[in-house]
């Protein structure tokens, strides 16, 4: 990412001229502003919150600057970016669970399903990971925490920690379900909608070989 | 070159119009005794059309220096030789100029005059000069009036806070002023703020800024404003739809996760989109420009996984002694669920999304804008409200607790109309409706 010079602002310069005996009655014109706009919130009923102190967290401030400002590198449009932004994390996610299926799934089949699968997500991410440092999009998880639809929620990956058997074989395919339709959707739209050839290579990819993976899965 | 008297009096009169808001009739005798000082002179290219050379972003557009308004300004592209041209629309006697420079200054350039402008007559030239506020006498006739810099005195660009024109006898220009004290009528509400009140249009899966392009991506939304908003729309798409907004010409796009109670969607019944100018110090305030077209903003955290990860807030409207949460609060009886959320108010100046959709805007600090965001646009604060109240346990948003609460913003106001709104409402301090007058 190349980072312009940033133009300065309007400097002290021009703050520094209110002269000194007007300091008091600016700040009691701002007493009586800060009066004025809690009345006027009145009006309508409901009171406005106290204005929030400082910069929420995660949001730039004058020392603090986020990766991931700019555009993408030529021939890649935001859709290219969303789409990988968003499968990366989609298979971290799902890896978490198949993961776990060596050690606890009860069914055969089940076990070799999650390994079949695994490894070509693994295999996927380094190419995902490609295409976005390509981009030139810096690898921020901008869902992060999230649960995007298609994913297994947090909370649902951390039961899973505690389930065996039967009951983890059925986690691993409804988790499975969800995320290979809610794939094959996105990567439709990337196919429709994106425009980098590899990115969109990838994609049909994706639809192609999640959506029977989809078909092999008994229908829940 | 002189860089005193008429310079300071501007922001002064600034500090005391803000102050004046609980004083009104301190700051009328103020304004009186002020404004008899330049009669004589009348200032004849403001708001005229103007052209520029370049212009260095989407916040420094060529009308900032002839707006009347010393808090915007028109700054050029990083090169020496720039120009800035205002047709007057007649021929006018011409006696003179009024730069005010920002820093960023020109050392060297020429003023000049013309009746068809194309042909041009240098009535002022020179290579020495250093920028601040000037006032400069010349004599001359034309219809268009041009600066033409050759030098700058700075890396940047060059950058006119205003440039006038000025026609007629008298020494003294008349002074600018932040916003004309004419326009501010009698018993206005000393409030920075317009509104757009815009109804629930509809519900998808779909979110153009965080997934443009991939319909079905995301988690539920509810959209409001712009009638067509889905995965593929972008500025185009919406300038061609139709809004619900009050006012219908405010055609930007608002959207937030869907509430449910249990499985059922809720829509607000009161969907406020407030532009404010409060959050910074009032000479910030007078200095804030109108979002660039097509910016798109995002506030409140839908990752949050806690109530300290979000700024927006819950509370009941009619029920004050509620209090506010980020988390949903219990609403008696006959009140309604409401939430606020505040869009931060300070642009890069340069990009108009950025790949995680916040780093391009920023949070006011100690009241003013940062310098990696130095431009102040109006804050935006969004007020839903719900028709629920009561436990709730059943509540939840689409992506998640009632912390996960969030709100984009797809910028597709007339360029024309949000910044006649800033210039009126924000500006100047003055309270206004949704028709953007007082």
């Amino acid at each position: 990412m190349t980072v312009s010079p940033t133009r300065p602002g309007p400097g002290p310069v021009r703050r520094s001229r209110a002269r000194a005996g007007l300091v008091r009655l600016a700040t009691a014109g701002a007493a009586a502003l800060a009066v004025i706009g809690v009345l006027a919130f009145g009006f309508r009923g409901g009171p406005a919150p106290a204005p929030e102190a400082g910069t929420p967290a995660g949001w730039p401030t004058a020392s603090v600057q986020l990766p991931g400002a700019g555009t993408p590198a030529a021939g890649f449009n935001p859709t290219d970016v969303a789409w990988l932004q968003l499968m990366i994390p989609m298979n971290e996610r799902m890896l978490r669970l198949l993961d776990l299926a060596p050690a606890q799934a009860a069914d055969p089949a089940v076990r070799a399903l999650a390994a079949r699968i695994a490894t070509g997500h693994r295999a996927e991410l380094t190419e995902l990971r490609a295409a976005l440092r390509r981009s030139g999009t810096p690898e921020v998880d901008v869902h992060a925490g999230h649960d995007m639809p298609g994913m297994v929620p947090l909370a649902e990956l951390a039961a899973a920690r505690t389930t065996r058997g039967a009951a983890f074989d059925e986690l691993v395919r409804t988790g499975l379900r969800a995320h290979l339709a809610q794939s094959v959707l996105v990567a439709r739209g990337e196919r429709t909608a994106g425009a980098e050839p590899g990115v969109k290579a990838l994609a049909a990819g994706f639809e192609t070989s999640r959506g029977a993976e989809l078909a092999r899965l008994p229908q829940g | 070159m002189s860089h005193a008297l008429p310079t300071r009096r501007l922001p002064a009169r600034r500090w005391l119009l803000a102050a004046g808001a609980a004083v009104a009739t301190l700051a009328g005798a103020l304004v009186i005794t002020e404004s008899g000082a330049g009669a004589a002179v009348e200032v004849v290219s403001q708001g005229r059309p103007v052209t520029a050379s370049s212009v260095e972003n989407g916040g420094t557009a060529a009308a900032n220096a002839v707006d009347g308004n010393s808090g915007t300004r028109w700054s050029s592209g990083f090169a020496d030789v720039q120009w800035l041209r205002v047709d007057l629309g007649r021929s006018v006697p011409v006696s003179g100029f009024r730069l005010q420079w920002e820093s960023a200054y020109a050392s060297a350039f020429q003023l000049q005059l013309s009746a068809d402008g194309s042909n041009w007559t240098s009535v002022y030239s020179t290579t020495t000069a250093t920028g601040g506020d000037r006032t400069i006498p010349v004599t001359g006739t034309g219809r268009y009036a041009r600066l033409l810099t050759s030098k700058r005195a700075t890396q940047y660009g060059v950058s006119l806070w205003e440039f006038q024109v000025l026609s007629g006898s008298g020494a003294t220009p008349a002074p600018t002023t932040s916003y004309p004290p004419a326009t501010i009528p009698p018993g206005a509400v000393r409030v920075a703020e317009f509104l757009a009140e815009c109804p629930f249009t509809h519900r998808l899966p779909d979110d153009p800024i965080v997934f443009p392009g991939l319909p079905g991506a995301s988690h539920m939304h509810s959209f409001f404003g712009n009638e067509t908003t889905n995965a593929m729309t972008n500025l185009t798409s919406l300038q061609a739809g139709q809004s619900s907004c009050n006012p219908s010409i405010d055609i930007s796009s608002y959207w937030v996760p869907t509430l449910y109670n249990g499985d059922t969607p809720v829509e607000p019944t009161g969907t406020t989109f407030y532009y404010l100018g409060e959050g910074v110090r009032p000479d910030v305030t007078a200095r804030i420009q109108p979002f660039p077209l097509g910016l798109r903003v995002v506030a409140g955290n839908a990752r949050a996984t806690g109530p300290g990860d979000s700024i927006a807030r819950w509370s009941c409207l009619h029920a004050g002694q509620v209090g506010s949460s980020a988390n949903f609060v219990n609403c008696p009886a006959g009140t309604m669920l409401e939430s606020y959320l505040d869009f931060p108010q300070c642009w890069n100046g340069r990009d108009l999304d950025s790949a995680d959709h916040k780093s391009h805007m920023a949070y006011p600090v100690n009241q003013d804008c940062p310098a990696s965001h130095p431009v102040p646009v109006p804050k935006l604060r969004q007020v839903l409200r719900y028709p629920v109240n009561g436990d709730p346990a059943a509540f939840r948003l689409a992506s998640g607790a009632g912390y996960t609460m969030h709100g984009d913003f797809f910028n597709a106001w007339p360029v024309e109309e949000l910044a006649r709104r800033v210039r009126d409402c924000i500006n100047p301090i003055v309270k206004c409706g949704a028709d953007g007058r007082p």
